[in-house]
């Protein structure tokens, strides 16, 4: 499957992009602008969306946007509504997850930093049963 | 008996009866003692038959004045309105008259007396006085006249004269005298007739005083009333003590007066209300120039704060005054030149008519309020005397002349009486309670004041735990947060390596070196993280000591002489201070600190480092010198509006600067607290983005403890 792992410290990215498609055998892509992430989504490139939090240096239409708020717009766009996405953030309170779940209207949460590979590995295959990768 | 002298007596007994009926509706019909006495003596003189018939009241000091007068024929000179020496009448005779409340019937050319006791010679039995009690009783009555006496009455062109004492209640008020130029004699019935009119005129004398206690009551009431009312209005409080104290310095016709309040426990000092005449100690008007602090009126406000007492402390005799004093110690002073305690502050009235005082001190319960000192002008006197007399001649010679002779007598002490005094001590005491009212009150009001900013103070202290503890948890949420991120990358590229995930030599030597990378920025900002943490719980100390820059900052160019290099951004130092007071550890990180600041934020252009002295504080005010050392560069630069938001911890002035530039996010915040652990401050300054940042620390420069006198003698410090 193709993945795009949105995230703004790119050498972190690049590790995680590197264990993903080893581990799993995904085409994992690297971004941190949203103009990027959403012409990937609408041009049909994108099976799932690993997004981080906190993107500092995202800016779209003018306005600082977080990734809650990119997932958000992923979700209200017709082409783009159907793509899973799961939020990766370090926040790890209850209350956080649930608040930062229900504003973007994302899929599934994940913890940062990234270290059970073989369950964020499983949790894609549920989000898009027919893309499995290469085993 | 004949049936003449019958229908005489029966005719006398009905004149008797008239007389007796009379004098009784005259005392029910008016109160006015002066119209009761005038008519008392008409009739008493029409009922005897004689010459003249006087009312003659006793003074307190023992002399006299004829206040009634009837004469007949104009056969005697008239006396009225004149006064008789206390000598005119001794002692001894007055006693007499109280004692055996004789009357007597002086035959002069008899040269004989006759004194008469009533019956309630032997019920009033109380002949204490000695030279009385051990003479026989029929000595005292039956003795001859005084030649003395005899002599008096008949320079007075008296032959005859029957006196009968007036008494109000044990106390004997005047006497009833009458006159005849021709020896008379009276009957029994006569005597017992003008005794009887006596006792009625007593009567009278005592509806008097009680109509006139009556009025001073009322009048009392008034000025009480008035008082009341000002102390009920809505003026403020120094407005209305003013006015109370006007309105009874008038109502006893005063010349001046003060009001002093002690200073409140709260408040700032003592308070004084004038009016009118006062004295003056010095020509100063300051608090030290006040009576109330002579040792007069304090003894007097201190006593009034003590439980009732026998005397006065003073081993004087109390006021005069009885049981009321215990309750409102007045000091009534007729004339402030005989009280020896005043003899100090005498001189402060010699420019003033004063010469009566009344000092109230005003109390609440056993509590000290202050003192109410009223003033009171002497008087001039005139006295119209029964002819002219001399004490020390009067023995040898009697006086021949009962002429008026008018003695004028100027600075006379008025003397206070019982009315005013009771006046005062009413005024007094409701001032007392509006004073202490008003200070209840104050009290309450500044009590409530201080209630409320105490508790303020508690909600901003407890504001500011608040968001002191907020801070701690968000700085642990941001710093758990920021660790994870090193941590991710460092765990990635481990992991990588573990796994064997790489296709190359290359690729294996980049994840080795990026884990390492991750770590090592992991332990940056653990290290940062520790320091703040300890400087924030005191437990960071610095070691201050005479620190040379030169040799310093030139360590930390050989540093960072390698990113120079690297990034062609030369790095120049301007170093114009040799040393410096400071912690060498701490200062050589802030030094690294700024300038890897400097260098990670400037892709092109330069970093200076410059330190020079300059004198501390304001120009007008100089303080000791202080060294600037500032780290200037080329670089990115900030809003202005932003740069204090850097030295809060994990703030940069654009988040993904961090992403591009690396960092802890910490490092201005550690510094700014390392500089204010030494004693300096730290800013940073930039005029916008793009356009460079200069971060400026300031330190003590104290090369030796007294470097800041040595430089000023040597005129090298100009402010």
């Amino acid at each position: 499957m193709n993945i795009l792992l949105v995230d703004d410290d790119y050498l972190l990215a690049k590790g995680t992009a590197k264990l993903i498609q080893r581990i799993g055998g995904h085409e994992v892509t690297i971004t941190d602008t949203p103009a990027e992430i959403f012409q990937k989504c609408q041009a049909g490139e994108v099976d799932v969306v690993l997004m981080d939090v906190n993107l500092p240096g995202a800016i779209w239409e003018g306005q600082q946007v977080s990734g809650a708020d990119l997932a958000r717009l992923l979700k209200t766009q017709p082409a783009t509504a159907h793509i899973p996405i799961i939020m990766v953030t370090a926040y790890a309170m209850l209350t956080e997850r649930k608040t930062l779940l229900a504003t973007s209207g994302a899929d599934e949460l994940f913890t940062k930093p990234i270290t059970d590979y073989q369950g964020l590995l499983q949790l894609l295959n549920q989000l898009c049963p027919n893309k499995s990768g290469i085993s | 008996m004949s049936g003449e002298t019958k229908s005489k007596n029966s005719g006398k007994l009905l004149t008797e009866g008239m007389l007796l009926n009379r004098m009784t509706n005259r005392i029910r019909q008016s109160l006015e003692l002066h119209e009761i006495l005038s008519a008392t003596v008409g009739e008493v003189r029409s009922f005897l038959g004689t010459d003249r018939v006087k009312v003659y009241r006793f003074d307190r000091d023992g002399s006299g004045q004829v206040i009634a007068e009837s004469i007949g024929q104009n056969r005697l000179p008239s006396l009225l309105g004149l006064h008789f020496p206390a000598t005119d009448i001794p002692p001894h005779i007055r006693e007499m008259f109280v004692k055996a409340r004789v009357r007597s019937i002086v035959d002069v050319p008899a040269q004989r007396i006759t004194f008469s006791h009533l019956d309630s010679l032997e019920a009033n039995g109380d002949l204490t006085v000695e030279d009385i009690r051990q003479r026989p009783i029929e000595e005292i009555l039956q003795r001859s006249v005084d030649p003395c006496h005899i002599e008096y009455l008949t320079a007075m062109g008296v032959n005859s004269s029957l006196v009968v004492p007036i008494f109000h209640g044990k106390e004997l008020w005047g006497l009833l005298a009458s006159h005849h130029a021709e020896p008379k004699v009276f009957s029994a019935s006569d005597l017992h007739i003008v005794q009887m009119v006596a006792d009625q005129v007593s009567v009278a004398i005592a509806h008097s005083r009680l109509l006139s206690s009556a009025r001073s009551a009322a009048r009392r009431e008034a000025l009480i009333n008035q008082i009341s009312t000002l102390l009920h209005t809505p003026l403020n409080i120094q407005q209305i003590l003013q006015g109370v104290l006007e309105k009874i310095v008038a109502a006893i016709g005063g010349a001046g007066g003060r009001l002093y309040l002690n200073p409140m426990e709260t408040s700032s000092g003592p308070e004084l209300y004038t009016t009118g005449t006062l004295p003056k100690l010095s020509g100063e008007s300051g608090e030290s120039d006040w009576l109330e602090y002579h040792p007069f009126w304090q003894h007097l406000m201190l006593q009034a704060t003590l439980p009732v007492q026998a005397t006065d402390g003073w081993g004087e005799k109390p006021l005069e005054r009885s049981p009321k004093e215990a309750a409102a110690p007045v000091r009534a002073i007729d004339d402030l030149y005989q009280q020896p305690r005043l003899a100090q502050v005498a001189f402060a009235f010699r420019h003033t008519p004063i010469r009566g005082m009344l000092v109230m001190p005003l109390r609440y319960s056993q509590q000290s309020l202050g003192c109410l000192t009223l003033f009171r002008s002497e008087i001039d006197t005139d006295i119209l005397w029964a002819g002219r007399f001399d004490p020390d001649q009067r023995n040898a010679k009697v006086r021949q002349s009962f002429d008026a002779w008018r003695e004028f007598k100027r600075g006379c002490a008025h003397p206070w009486t019982e009315e005013e005094i009771e006046l005062v001590e009413g005024a007094g005491t409701h001032l007392s309670m509006a004073v202490m009212q008003n200070r209840l009150y104050q009290w309450e009001r500044e009590h409530r004041l201080l209630v409320e900013m105490r508790n303020q103070e508690l909600q901003a202290a407890r504001a500011a735990a608040d968001e002191a503890s907020r801070l701690k948890s968000d700085f642990l949420s941001s710093t758990s947060h920021e660790l994870r991120t090193p941590l991710a990358s460092t765990l990635n590229y481990l992991k990588l390596l573990k796994e064997g995930f790489y296709d190359s030599e290359e690729e294996f030597k980049e994840y080795i070196h990026i884990a390492h990378q991750s770590a090592e920025n992991l332990v940056a900002i653990i290290n940062d993280v520790l320091d703040i943490a300890k400087i924030e719980a005191g437990r960071m100390s610095v070691s201050p000591e005479r620190v040379l820059l030169a040799p310093l900052i030139e360590e930390q160019r050989r540093l960072f002489n390698l990113d120079s290099r690297r990034k062609g951004i030369p790095l120049t130092v301007e170093c114009e201070v040799e040393s410096v007071w400071a912690d060498k550890v701490k200062l050589r990180q802030i030094l690294t600190n700024l300038l890897s600041n400097a260098f990670k934020f400037t892709s092109a252009g330069a970093v200076r480092v410059r330190a020079v002295q300059r004198l501390g504080g304001e120009p007008a005010a100089p303080l000791p010198p202080v060294v600037d050392i500032s780290v200037t560069d080329t670089g990115i630069g900030i809003d202005p509006s932003k740069t204090e938001l850097l030295f809060e911890p994990f703030v940069q002035a654009d988040g993904s600067i961090k992403r591009r530039y690396g960092g802890t996010g910490l490092g201005l915040t550690v510094c700014k607290r390392l500089v204010k652990l030494m004693g300096g401050e730290i800013w940073l300054e930039s005029a916008g983005e793009g356009e460079g940042t200069t971060v400026t620390f300031t330190l003590p420069y104290r090369a030796s403890p007294n470097d800041f006198d040595t430089l000023k003698a040597q005129g090298e410090i100009s402010p």
